[in-house]
């Protein structure tokens, strides 16, 4: 599974456990990540959970975090981090 | 000078209002004291029916932000909660909500623009249905609440998050205390980082709380400084079982006073 593909299995999880709603549609790289309601805990929990599944926190990496907005940035922030794109 | 306040807000919400400008202009008799902080809660439900008369308050990039939510129960929701601190913040400084102008801080957290010079600050927080707004005057303020609900990864999330005086207390808890715990924990948490403005950007393993939910919340240290962590002060946010909160300021709270606007809304009066 690479990084893409975990990082949406991920959050399919943390939105359905946390959020309890899913997207009626295709969750794209244009996806707002503001769209699936997440309040800081459950921002924590994907975090948790990705560190979990790729080995890195690219939050706790970063002097000075910047937040992706979509889904498709959260992608690219993990692939920098976790690198090859291979788990 | 309260029930002139209260007559305002009656006004806005009861009283049907024709076309727009919904409202006339707020007198900002609503009176904080330094030292006071004001904790207004409301259930967002209680304000579904209000969305038409909050929009219009909205500014064109917080429209622009509501249109962005995928279901209109959020998007609803966005509107009524940044509705009502609009009509909320215009009642303490005199104007329309419409008028209240905000300015973000790095991390995006909002401020009363500096140029209407008010002294307020504020903090916001919502989690399930309910949304809770902390005021005070010329302090840091940030508050945090939180739904409580199962929470599997509890204990992955405690060890990513919380520092290590923080995870022994909550390893010393009773079992059937253990999620109690964590909550207090995480709230005391974020109302210290929403207050500094950092949110989760800070480390918040930098910084400890109590994490017995039994306690008064209070901050312990601050990168191991216990006289830094004795400027800030605390309160826990009562709000029933089912929600735990926790409100961070900067200095002494002398007086914690609680406003619904439903109460507001029911019998015109607050307690």
């Amino acid at each position: 599974m690479n990084v893409r593909e975990t990082v949406l299995r991920c959050l399919t999880e943390t939105i359905a456990e946390q959020a309890q709603s899913i997207p009626d549609n295709d969750i794209t790289d244009e996806t707002e990540l503001l769209k699936f309601m997440l309040d800081s805990l459950g921002f924590a929990s994907l975090v948790t959970r990705l560190e979990n599944s790729l080995g890195c926190d690219p939050f706790t990496s970063m002097d000075f975090p910047v937040y992706p907005r979509t889904f498709g940035e959260l992608v690219a922030l993990y692939e920098r981090f976790a690198g090859n794109g291979q788990n | 000078m309260k029930e002139l306040a209260i007559d305002n807000l009656r006004r806005m919400f009861i009283n049907p209002v024709p076309a727009s400008p919904l409202l006339e202009r707020c007198t900002g008799e609503l009176r904080i004291l330094p030292g006071d902080v004001h904790v207004w809660t409301e259930s967002l439900g209680q304000l579904e029916a209000h969305v038409s008369r909050m929009a219009p308050f909205l500014s064109e990039d917080e429209r622009l932000r509501a249109d962005r939510f995928h279901f209109k129960q959020h998007r609803d929701g966005f509107i009524t909660g940044r509705g009502l601190l609009r009509v909320i913040l215009a009642n303490y400084l005199g104007c329309n909500p419409s008028e209240v102008k905000f300015e973000y801080g790095e991390a995006g957290k909002p401020a009363v623009a500096g140029d209407q010079k008010s002294g307020l600050h504020f903090n916001l927080a919502h989690s399930g249905d309910l949304v809770v707004y902390a005021l005070n005057l010329d302090r840091r303020i940030g508050v945090d609440i939180e739904l409580v609900r199962p929470m599997p990864d509890a204990e992955q999330i405690a060890d990513h998050y919380f520092s290590p005086d923080e995870i022994r207390d909550l390893k010393w808890l009773p079992a059937q205390q253990m999620l109690a715990g964590f909550f207090a924990c995480w709230t005391r948490k974020e109302a210290y980082v929403k207050a500094i403005g950092t949110g989760l950007g800070h480390r918040l393993s930098d910084f400890s709380v109590n994490a017995r939910p039994d306690e008064r919340a209070r901050l312990i240290s601050i990168q191991g400084d216990t006289q830094l962590a004795r400027l800030w002060s605390y309160a826990d946010i009562c709000l029933g079982p089912a929600y735990c909160g926790a409100i961070a300021v900067e200095g002494r709270i002398n007086n914690l006073v609680y406003l619904r606007a439903k109460q507001v809304l029911d019998s015109g009066a607050w307690s």
